[in-house]
């Protein structure tokens, strides 16, 4: 196996250096602000004790581990999955094949949830974490990226959920840490659904110098469901993206995105996602939500929700909104005796709780978070 | 408790839409407003409310002999004045039960009183739910989020228990509803308005005014208030329409 992944390593610095760095011409790119990220003198990294989590990495190595069944290198099909995450060349993926690999195989019910904690304190980084649910599976996960100071970062995770399997996760990029501290960090989330499992991916996120989330979804079988989505901030000259693919490979599955981003100050944010559903896929239950409240007008936010559909039995909706707190509902809060400015945070606040509603354990400390960068 | 002399309102574009109001309503009264569409009946109660889209051209609203006329939309709240609107707005992520608190407790404070805690607030909340006769569930609700038209409805009634207003003002609460929740919220206003205080109800149909009986019914036409009667005005409009009422007397 150690072969197979050198071999794939080589291939992956191939591609990478093939590829090079993305650029504003490619349509997946194009909205990305390149100089802060080249520009970003990092940290320098410093060691993290944190016994508060399940799994604890930092700056992308593994420093603590309580998980019966977690291996640190790759299996076959976990390097089949590699080999096409190369294929494709998303970056994250491509320079995250060699870096500190983490498999956790969840099997029956899982009664707490499984913590993963990535402290990020500066220096440059990768990490690979691979997931696999097994039939029947139950489990719910949080996953953190905590950052302490500049740092540069990518990511692989990658989802398999087997026939029957539920999971849950709650992720939070940020927390408690302000923009000023989260450098650059490129991730790719590469999702798999089989017949009849559900996973759901609810993503808390704040802004950072570059801050980039690529989520690919594949609903493999029929009865599959996948949902994700969640909430965003970002403030100061802090810039997050998300780009979602969800693919419907065959029909009769479900799938859900619904994103909120709220862009104060002169920050950007951008959703770029497709719902693809594959030809013969009928009975395609798909939707795609974007909504985007931008609290002053230096504020930059995209939204391009796209449907690309090649069958014709399917429900699909796909829409975006862009727009300030609504006036009316203000109005109507402030004639229940609330003043304007509290009116105004309980909107601004409740929009991010709607965002992140999906959450499980994780919900109270990254609404908090999210609210906390607002001021409210 | 409420008193409006030859009100004039129109948008900012000069549309005039109330054309010189007269109406008085003393305190424990209940009023009755009827009209055909577009008389002025919805924007009577916005502009009673504060709204800033309407402009009041001449006239005055006195509420306890105070002129509302520089009052923010929120002090009209803090004093007593509250309208259930016909179409209650949706605030996703805000949790119906911290709502109602919030709102109460700005009241509270604004009239130099103590704000109250969740534990305080409690039973308040549960009177509440009990007085409007609605499930305690709505309570974990966002503010009106997902809620159907009816109970959206009786959310404004829910919210009026809470706030325990001096005068309400109810814009077509009654629209929506199926009988049963009709009955529910005519038994809340009844109950509301043996508490002392004043409602002014602004309906279209009779059916809610055989449950709550008004001290008086106006008609409502281009603006103006150009009939006020008894209960009986009521069923004369159901009998003969507006245009018969009108054209006979």
């Amino acid at each position: 196996m150690a072969d197979t992944l050198t071999a794939l390593a080589t291939q992956a610095t191939e591609r990478l250096a093939q590829l090079g760095a993305p650029d504003t011409k490619s349509e997946d790119w194009r909205y990305v602000k390149w100089k802060p990220a080249a520009e970003l003198e990092l940290a320098a990294s410093h060691a993290i004790t944190d016994t508060d989590a399940d799994i604890v990495i930092v700056d992308g190595a593994l420093t603590s581990s309580a998980i019966d069944g977690m291996r640190t290198s790759p299996t076959a099909a976990d390097c089949e999955r590699i080999a096409t995450a190369i294929a494709s060349g998303e970056r994250a993926d491509l320079a995250s094949v060699d870096a500190t690999f983490i498999g956790i195989e969840l099997r029956g019910v899982r009664a707490t949830p499984l913590r993963i904690v990535h402290h990020l304190t500066g220096g440059e980084s990768a990490l690979r974490i691979h997931i696999l649910a097994a039939p029947g599976a139950v489990a719910d996960l949080t996953i953190e990226t905590r950052h302490h100071g500049l740092a540069r970062c990518s990511s692989a995770l990658n989802v398999v959920c087997e026939g029957g399997a539920a999971v849950r996760i709650d992720e939070m990029e940020g927390g408690a840490t302000t923009p000023e501290t989260i450098g650059v960090h490129l991730a790719s989330k590469r999702l798999e659904v089989q017949r009849d499992a559900s996973l759901r991916l609810t993503t808390a996120l704040t802004g950072g110098t570059l801050v980039r989330h690529t989520t690919i979804g594949d609903l493999l079988d029929e009865n599959a469901e996948l949902i994700v989505g969640g909430a965003t901030v970002t403030t100061g000259t802090s810039q997050a993206h998300h780009l979602v693919r969800l693919n419907h490979r065959v029909g009769k599955a479900r799938s859900r995105q619904n994103f909120k981003t709220i862009a104060d100050d002169r920050s950007l944010a951008t959703f770029d996602g497709i719902i693809h559903v594959d030809a013969g896929a009928d009975e395609t239950d798909a939707m795609q939500q974007s909504n985007n409240l931008q609290l002053s007008p230096g504020a930059r936010i995209v939204a391009r929700p796209q449907l690309d559909i090649h069958t014709d039995e399917v429900i699909a909706s796909h829409g975006a909104t862009i727009g300030q707190p609504d006036p009316e509902e203000q109005r109507y809060l402030r004639t229940r005796g609330l003043d304007a400015d509290t009116a105004r945070s309980l909107i601004v606040g409740g929009f991010i709780i709607a965002g992140l509603a999906g959450m499980g354990s994780l919900r109270e400390r990254a609404q908090a978070a999210l609210l906390r960068l607002l001021g409210i | 408790m409420l008193k409006i002399d030859n009100l004039h309102v129109a948008l900012e574009d000069g549309t005039e839409i109330l054309k010189g109001i007269d109406l008085e309503v003393g305190v424990g009264e209940v009023h009755a407003i009827m009209g055909p569409n577009g008389a002025g009946k919805s924007t009577l109660s916005k502009v009673l409310m504060g709204h800033e889209d309407y402009l009041v051209t001449a006239g005055s609203v006195l509420m306890d002999g105070e002129d509302t006329a520089e009052w923010a939309i929120e002090e009209r709240a803090h004093k007593g004045i509250f309208v259930g609107f016909q179409y209650p707005i949706e605030v996703p992520g805000v949790n119906n039960a911290d709502f109602l608190r919030l709102a109460l407790n700005a009241k509270r404070k604004a009239g130099g009183e103590d704000e109250l805690s969740k534990d305080e607030f409690a039973p308040i909340l549960d009177a509440a739910l009990k007085s409007a006769e609605a499930p305690g569930a709505w309570t974990d609700r966002d503010l009106n989020h997902g809620f159907s038209g009816g109970e959206k409805k009786r959310n404004e009634i829910l919210q009026m228990f809470v706030l325990q207003p001096k005068l309400a003002v109810l814009d077509e609460t009654d629209s929506g509803l199926d009988v049963d929740a009709l009955r529910a919220v005519a038994r809340g206003i009844n109950s509301f308005r043996g508490a002392g205080r004043t409602v002014v109800l602004i309906t279209h149909y009779q059916r809610l005014l055989d449950l709550v009986e008004p001290d008086k019914v106006h008609i409502l036409a281009d603006g103006k208030i150009v009939r006020s009667g008894d209960k009986s005005l009521a069923s004369r409009l159901e009998a003969e329409g507006y245009d018969g009422v009108l054209a006979h007397g």
